[in-house]
């Protein structure tokens, strides 16, 4: 249990840095990425979705 | 699209609702399927996606860009940690039998009425806003897809406006299916199955809409984009900057929605009192985000083709369903999605505030300002059940006069935001209340009273300034002209947007208030108890034993079950009493209702009509004591065992930490002995090399050559005598040994005179023509009379050997001051201060002035040493070159005369 506690706290953590961190206001952010689309609006797309299987695959291969 | 058909249309969505709960609620064989679901709780909680989601993220993403995703995001991150903070509250909800958010704040604050009234206005205050939001979405969709614009929303009187007819609908099901009957465990299948089903169908409606708009009126996302980027300016909506999406709004709304998704009542409805199982939390805690994931995915981009195609002429919560005008099959998809997102939202929030209000606020007033309460409660099931109906009905009338009077006026999102400010005043008791025991209900209440006041001025207030419905010098000048009092600028801070200074400022005065007044006051017994089960649920939940009252309870039998029948019903009080009795092995019923089954049936009861309420009713029927003496010292026990408990690993840190230092003591005293074992050895080998080399060399010549007689006697002689210093050697060695391992003494009478006349008489052939004068004070003591003979012969040995043959004095002097007194002195060569301070180490030889060492093994003074100080005495010298030394006994013993 401690150990899924620890790697729920890890996620969390990491998942305030990514959305609260320094990225959102770098400029270069505002620029087209791939498809045209807003490079900040890929960003945070992906890593919202790498967190979310993150957050699942530690969930579901635990016993909780 | 024709007026008759849209109506049809929502009629049709209306029926499948109706039937859908009807047929999930009661058949028995899809209850059991939707009942121990995981994926329908997922579901179900994301009635947190409401016409906000559906129109006006839309809108706040074509003003703000990718402000829009703080409202999902703020849940997103938290999600993870449900399984261990929703958990608690879950089980805390499931075994207090919790009924709303207010239920559980009055609940930890030792049941208090006060706080789970104002809890509940606060809710009620929050939901009308917020459901006439939804009414507005509504009604602009239908007036869209009938007549291309908005004209029909502005122009409709009341009774032709669909908003109204909504508001009925959706009033007629919470009704049917949210009060149907009074169940203690506040569950509806039936509705929850409905918000599941009704998050697939906007989910569903969303993305088709959305992907008809990119690749059938645009070509794609690129082409949305490329075109955005040759006409907009997107830097403002793409990052975080000063000039567009700020920081701080970016973190306050993260904030305020990871709030808002738990603390809203609808939410912690169907999250908390809702919920089967913890178990579904594992799922929902990956689910739930995935869908606010989907849900939000093409906001972005249908914002910015709105805003290309539209600009300022549309409004941009109407964006989706404007730019899909074009084919009429998707109007109709997103008029069913807006419906089904704001349905979902009314439904819940009429059914959750209606158990709020009625548990919280009426039927404790009733209950305190009738006194003649008994009236109310001969038929308080029912009534309770129509108090609900009728608020909610009144919830949406009211709703419905608030969108035709205000939010007309208001975005969708700007109500939503001031919303979600309100409903984080409850955060800091919540959360507080969950993880500090010492916060108190003078404290929350404090707290919770101030926040709440602070986000009504800086906020709602400001925003009617704002719109001119109150006098807009308030937020110009501050009210009479005060500065510093300007909602939107308190103490002169305008550096940040109005949700995010009104939010700031009511949440930390809250937090502050509530921890000041918390330090400053005490807790009642009540709270001390309450505060117990929710920061310690396990010990509670996990109990198979029946929780104890540490109040003392009693009332009537007969006047406390007819009050509960007319509360829970006959039937359902009969299967609990029966349950209890039969546990209990109680045949008949008691004439007395003890504390046990009083605390029993509250729990019940609590369940059908809230904590607070029940804690009411009870108080008026059963006589209480305080608290129960012997519960209070099993607390107290257990508070002084966590107590001595903690005292305990204090001292065996403690006792560890002297064990270490003693043990490093005596590590160092170990190296120390060893260092000495290793000189001591190498001395000894030393002094007994030369002797030996000696005798070897001499016996060697003997052996080998021939010798004179003369020389073989000289050789001999000189044999014998290193023979006799070996020998010596080891005995003083041995003496060492002895006396620095075992400090045994014999201890005798001793005639001191006696023993030093002795003593010199020994000297008679050594001491040649030296003088030895004894000046003896007749004395018996008690000391070891071999001990002290060994240290005289040593010293008198050593005052001979350092003295001439010709005029060498040696006295001896005996007396008795504090302690006996025996002085050795002699005028011999004296000793060099600097060897002064070596001469009762082992093996240490005073140098002559030749250079060369004296005879004797330098063992001589060192036993001295050991054996005064065996002997309790001590043992000192003083000397100067060429005058000669005294060595000074000092002997604390008795005297025997």
């Amino acid at each position: 249990m401690n150990k899924l506690k620890d790697k729920i706290v890890f996620i969390t953590i990491a998942g305030v840095f990514i959305f609260l961190g320094p990225f959102l206001q770098m400029e270069s952010m505002a620029e087209p990425g791939l498809f045209g689309i807003p490079k900040s609006y890929l960003f945070i797309l992906i890593t919202t979705l790498v967190f979310i299987f993150v957050t699942a695959r530690i969930l579901i291969k635990s016993d909780w | 699209m024709s007026y008759p058909v849209i109506i049809a249309i929502s009629i049709t969505y209306l029926a499948v609702l109706f039937i859908t709960a009807y047929f999930t609620q009661n058949s028995k064989r899809l209850n059991f399927l939707f009942k121990d679901n995981s994926f329908i709780y997922a579901m179900s909680l994301v009635v947190y996606c409401t016409a906000w989601t559906f129109f006006g993220s839309v809108g706040r993403a074509a003003s703000t860009g990718l402000g829009f995703l703080g409202v999902y995001l703020g849940p997103i991150l938290l999600a993870p940690t449900w399984i261990f903070t929703l958990k608690k509250v879950i089980r805390i909800s499931k075994y207090l039998r919790i009924t709303s958010i207010a239920d559980f704040v009055s609940s930890r604050y030792g049941k208090s009425t006060t706080f789970g009234i104002l809890v509940s206005i606060l809710g009620l205050i929050i939901v009308i806003p917020y459901i006439s939001i939804q009414l507005k979405a509504l009604e602009y969709a239908v007036s869209i897809l009938h007549t291309g614009n908005t004209t029909l929303a502005h122009n409709s009187n009341v009774f032709t406006s669909p908003a109204l007819w909504f508001a009925i609908s959706f009033a007629i099901f919470a009704i049917i299916f949210g009060t149907s009957k009074m169940d203690p465990s506040e569950k509806h299948p039936g509705v929850v199955n409905v918000m599941a089903l009704e998050s697939l169908i906007k989910l569903f409606s969303f993305l088709i809409a959305s992907l008809v708009i990119i690749y059938g009126v645009y070509n794609g996302i690129g082409d949305i984009f490329n075109q955005a980027y040759a006409k907009l300016e997107m830097s403002s909506i793409t990052i975080l900057q000063k000039d567009g999406l700020d920081y701080s709004t970016w973190l306050m709304v993260l904030l305020l929605s990871a709030f808002a998704f738990l603390f809203l009542p609808r939410q912690f409805h169907i999250a908390v009192v809702e919920n089967n199982s913890v178990s579904h939390l594992k799922n929902a805690s990956w689910i739930t985000p995935l869908y606010l994931f989907l849900i939000s995915l093409f906001v972005l981009p249908v914002a910015i083709a709105g805003k290309l195609m539209f600009g300022d002429s549309v409004e941009p919560d109407m964006y989706l369903l404007t730019l899909t005008m074009e084919y009429k099959w998707v109007g109709v998809l997103v008029l069913i999605g807006g419906l089904a997102a704001a349905s979902g939202m009314i439904i819940i929030s009429a059914i959750s505030v209606s158990i709020m209000t009625s548990n919280n606020i009426f039927l404790p007033l009733l209950l305190k300002i009738e006194k003649q309460y008994k009236y109310f409660l001969s038929d308080l099931n029912t009534r309770l059940l129509q108090i609900r109906r009728v608020i909610i009905f009144l919830v949406l009338i009211l709703s419905f006069g608030f969108y035709k009077g205000f939010s007309i006026n208001y975005s969708i999102v700007s109500v939503g935001l001031i919303s979600f400010a309100g409903i984080a005043q409850i955060a800091p008791a919540v959360i507080l209340g969950l993880y500090w025991k010492n916060s108190t209900a003078k404290g929350a209440l404090a707290g919770f009273c101030i926040g709440v006041l602070i986000w009504g001025y800086t906020l709602p207030i400001a925003n009617l300034a704002d719109l001119g419905i109150l006098n807009p010098t308030i937020i110009e000048n501050g009210p009479w002209g005060i500065s510093w009092l300007n909602p939107t600028s308190l103490l002169g801070i305008k550096d940040f947007q109005p949700i995010v200074h009104g939010s700031m400022w009511s949440v930390l005065m809250n937090t502050i208030t509530l921890i000041v007044v918390s330090l400053y006051t005490k807790r009642s017994a009540l709270e001390v108890v309450q505060s117990d089960i929710f920061i310690n649920p396990e010990k509670y939940y996990k109990s198979e034993n029946p929780r104890k009252s540490i109040i003392v309870r009693q009332a009537n039998f007969q006047e406390f079950k007819a009050v509960l029948i007319s509360i829970l019903g006959s039937k359902k009080l009969n299967w609990l009493l029966d349950g209890y009795f039969k546990s209990h092995g109680i045949q008949t019923e008691p004439e007395i209702a003890d504390s046990e089954l009083i605390t029993y049936v509250e729990a019940h009861l609590a369940g059908a009509i809230g904590t607070s309420s029940a804690n009411i009713v009870l108080n008026h029927l059963v006589e209480q004591q305080p608290v129960r003496a012997s519960e209070l010292i099993s607390i107290l026990d257990e508070t002084y065992q966590v107590y001595e408990y903690s005292q305990l690993l204090q001292s065996k840190s403690d006792e560890l930490l002297k064990t270490t230092e003693e043990l490093k003591n005596a590590n160092q005293q170990l190296q120390k002995i060893d260092q000495l074992k290793n000189e001591f050895i190498s001395n000894v080998t030393h002094e007994l090399r030369t002797p030996i080399t000696s005798i070897r060399s001499l016996s060697a010549i003997l052996q080998k050559y021939d010798v004179s007689d003369d020389e073989k006697k000289k050789f001999l002689s000189i044999i014998n005598e290193e023979s006799e210093r070996i020998s010596a050697l080891v005995n003083q060695v041995l003496d060492l040994r002895k006396s620095e391992i075992t400090n045994e003494i014999e201890l005798d009478e001793v005639d001191l005179c006696s023993l030093i006349q002795t003593t010199i008489y020994g000297f008679d052939e050594m001491k040649g023509n030296r003088k030895i004068i004894m000046n003896c004070r007749e004395l018996r003591i008690e000391t070891d009379r071999k001990l002290l003979k060994q240290v005289l012969i040593n010293l008198i040995s050593n005052a001979i050997k350092f003295t001439s043959d010709e005029n060498g004095i040696i006295e001896i002097d005996v007396d008795l001051n504090l302690y006996v007194e025996i002085q050795v002195k002699d005028n011999g060569i004296g000793i060099s201060k600097e060897e002064q301070a070596f001469v009762f180490e082992r093996f240490y030889q005073v140098k002559q002035e030749n250079d060369t060492k004296t005879q004797g093994s330098g063992l001589g003074l060192a036993i001295c040493k050991t054996h005064i100080e065996n002997l309790g005495g001590k043992i000192t010298m003083k000397s100067q070159l060429g005058q000669g030394t005294t060595f000074t006994i000092q002997l604390n013993t008795k005297i025997i005369k």
